[in-house]
């Protein structure tokens, strides 16, 4: 869920920009030292790829479906620094261009999907062993984390009641994050049968 | 798709298309500014007041702009899903005034609102130039123009690769629709490797040589 402009008051948005902006410093920083030229285009085109992978959705039942963030999979693919970049241009462009969520609320945005898809959905997925378990559990936890920052950040604001909103969220996001899980899952398996090369050259 | 309807005003003419991109990129996050961060600091009626001088002027700049509003304002109701959903937990919740409310909404669509004046007024590419001209990391640029060249091809070879699966499986749901859309999205990915691959080459071709300048 992109939170978008308007939602977030003074305090919020400065602590949430500043802590995106050093991130994605550092990411930037990191990504220009491993960098080959090569994949200068390859970040261009998985950038334009996680904006494409909303238009999947999937149902979890009650009327409600949820779509990918692509941020697990491609910090995967090309490790959670570039994939920390390769969300901030997504979701830049998103607010940009598509009116989903907002330019005061990119950090916000930016810390809920990009730094908890990419940094602690990696993390959690490198720790525990046995991919299918890791995956389906990155995927749950990060959705939890997502929903706890999210409403954390909407109470700050006094947009929402922490405890009347706290469980539904984590709900919703649960279930989101445990889908991401499920399908970055197949995905791999399917990239391994058909293509196995990108999953070594991740790993 | 209904996204690209946005590209067909970026030509103008008006005085607003030909302003620098500078100056309108400046204006947007002055404007956001504004709204956003000075003006809740005052008190209810001032606000309300500083709320109509903020809609007159997204207003005459529209009407500067020749862009046509109906179309900025059916753009600016994209917001209304989130901004409905937390206002129905609120009600629910009982903790929202409706003056909060009004007000949420008003931020939320005038923030939007002021964004669209921009993409329906100043082409992608200026906007670029401009933040290479700031000194913006050249990284971040390079993918956010690659993004915006090859977005649109992605978006219509899934359409084709949905067509497809549709036509070979014409009532799929459940859990094979998930593992046939898992299926798509991996050769998505694949495909973009792939034609990664060819852009660099063509890249190298033309005289690029891993600089970023």
């Amino acid at each position: 869920m992109h939170i978008p402009d308007g939602f977030l008051n003074t305090p919020v948005t400065l602590t949430t920009t500043i802590v995106s902006a050093g991130v994605l410093v550092y990411s930037v920083k990191r990504v220009n030292k491993q960098l080959k030229p090569e994949q200068i285009p390859l970040m261009g085109l998985l950038a334009s790829f996680t904006f494409m992978i909303q238009l999947f959705s999937f149902p979890i039942g009650v009327g409600t479906s949820v779509h990918l963030t692509g941020a697990l999979l491609i910090s995967i693919l090309l490790g959670p620094t570039a994939g920390f970049m390769i969300m901030t241009v997504s979701l830049l462009a998103l607010a940009l261009l598509f009116q989903h969520g907002g330019i005061f609320s990119l950090g916000a945005n930016l810390l809920n999907m990009a730094g908890v898809g990419c940094f602690i959905a990696f993390w959690i997925y490198k720790i525990i062993p046995g991919r299918q378990f890791a995956l389906i559990f990155a995927g749950l936890i990060s959705g939890v984390i997502s929903a706890i920052f999210c409403a954390l950040e909407l109470s700050l604001s006094h947009m929402l009641e922490l405890s009347s909103a706290l469980v539904t969220m984590i709900l919703i996001y649960g279930a989101a994050g445990l889908v991401e899980g499920i399908v970055t899952l197949l995905i791999l398996n399917f990239l391994q049968r058909v293509k196995p090369e990108l999953i070594e050259r991740a790993a | 798709m209904t996204h690209f309807s946005l590209e067909q005003y970026v030509t103008g003419p008006s005085s607003i298309h030909e302003l620098p991109v500078a100056v309108k990129l400046i204006a947007l996050l002055s404007f956001l500014l504004l709204l956003l961060i000075i003006t809740p600091v005052f008190s209810l009626g001032i606000r309300y007041g500083l709320y109509s001088c903020w809609g007159l002027f997204l207003l005459g700049i529209t009407h500067k702009s020749n862009v046509p509003l109906r179309l900025l304002v059916s753009r600016s109701a994209l917001v209304l899903p989130f901004s409905g959903l937390i206002i129905m937990v609120n009600l629910l919740a009982g903790q929202f005034t409706l003056a909060q409310t009004i007000e949420t909404l008003i931020r939320s669509l005038f923030s939007v609102f002021a964004l669209l004046l921009l993409n329906t007024t100043t082409p992608f590419h200026a906007i670029l130039k401009q933040f290479s001209q700031w000194k913006f990391p050249q990284l971040i640029i390079l993918v956010l123009a690659f993004m915006y060249r090859y977005f649109f091809l992605l978006v219509s070879e899934s359409q084709a690769l949905r067509q497809v699966v549709f036509m070979r499986h014409p009532a799929l749901s459940g859990w094979p629709r998930v593992r046939i859309y898992a299926n798509i999205i991996g050769l998505l990915i694949i495909r973009s490797y792939e034609r990664a691959e060819r852009v660099y080459q063509a890249m190298r071709m033309r005289g690029f040589t891993g600089e970023l300048s």
